[in-house]
């Protein structure tokens, strides 16, 4: 009598194609998320150049990023401020956070000195030592 | 009667499919490569102001050539920057970077007073302040027109 000879197969299979396909779409899905977040923050502006710029050491507690679009217009948070509301909020920060409070300006390089030089004396006038512009190297 | 063995053959493993993982990776290659070209990477130009150091000061016409350097910027005609360094009057801004090269090697702790006509580009101003900041001067004043007040910033290079 012939005992059949039964190929015995050896191991699991694991098929990983469905993990890949998995994977792929949380990776396309957090991509896409992430760039409409940003585009949202930042609005385009053509920051001015310079070379001596520093590496940030501290994170601030508080900051506030004003930005100065090329048609004078100021921003923050993506959203259209009056001066004088700009004025109220460096004020406000500073009295919430004494220490490591932190002001950014993001200006437009077109955009006149005296559309900057209201928020830089309100700084000085409040006390607000870490006041930083924006800038691109060249 | 005889009983065959069973032959443990080394079959080719066939469940591990590697042709769609090398896929996925080259085509976030891609993205990310597309992605970053023409982003700009934006950095930080510090200043630190001195606390409280807003004070009032009678505008002077004549300054003091020996304990301060008045550097005044305004728009010409041609709506081009000019610069004034204690009445030197100068139009091309790698000649200013020259000056204050050399004034900073000669004294660095003779303060700078940025003088800025409201009309000035921010991309000039910029530019003057990271020269004075590039020369290492010690101190850098910002004149401001508000009830003759002068807004202060103080480095200090000891820290």
């Amino acid at each position: 009598m012939r005992i059949p000879h039964r190929r015995r197969q050896r191991g699991v299979r694991f098929n990983i194609t469905p993990l890949v396909d998995v994977v792929f779409l949380l990776i396309i899905f957090f991509l896409v998320a992430t760039h409409f977040v940003r585009s949202e923050v930042h609005e385009d502006v053509l920051l001015p150049e310079a070379t001596q710029n520093e590496e940030e050491t501290e994170e601030a507690l508080h900051r506030l990023v004003i930005t100065v679009t090329a048609d004078g217009g100021y921003h923050v948070g993506a959203q259209q401020m009056a001066p004088e509301l700009v004025d109220q909020m460096i004020r406000a920060g500073k009295l919430e956070s004494p220490e490591r409070y932190e002001v950014r300006i993001r200006s437009d390089r077109s955009v006149p000195y005296r559309k900057v030089e209201p928020i830089m004396l309100t700084c000085a006038q409040v006390g607000v030592t870490e006041l930083k512009f924006n800038i691109i190297r060249p | 009667m005889r009983i065959p063995s069973h032959h443990h053959r080394d079959e080719p493993r066939e469940d591990l499919a590697m042709t769609p993982l090398i896929d996925v990776v080259f085509l976030l290659l891609i993205f990310f490569v597309c992605a970053s070209v023409g982003q700009l990477r934006e950095a930080l130009l510090p200043t630190r102001l001195a606390a409280g150091a807003v004070a009032s000061d009678e505008p002077i016409e004549q300054p003091d050539p020996l304990g301060k350097v008045w550097l005044y910027l305004k728009q010409n005609d041609a709506n081009r920057t000019v610069f004034e360094v204690n009445n030197q009057k100068i139009v091309e801004f790698a000649d200013l970077r020259g000056l204050l090269l050399e004034l900073a090697i000669a004294a660095r702790e003779i303060p700078v007073i940025l003088d800025i006509a409201p009309d000035v580009p921010v991309g000039d101003f910029i530019r003057v302040y990271d020269a004075c900041r590039e020369a290492n001067f010690d101190s850098v004043h910002f004149a401001v027109e508000q009830k003759a007040a002068t807004a202060g910033e103080r480095k200090n290079r000891n820290e």
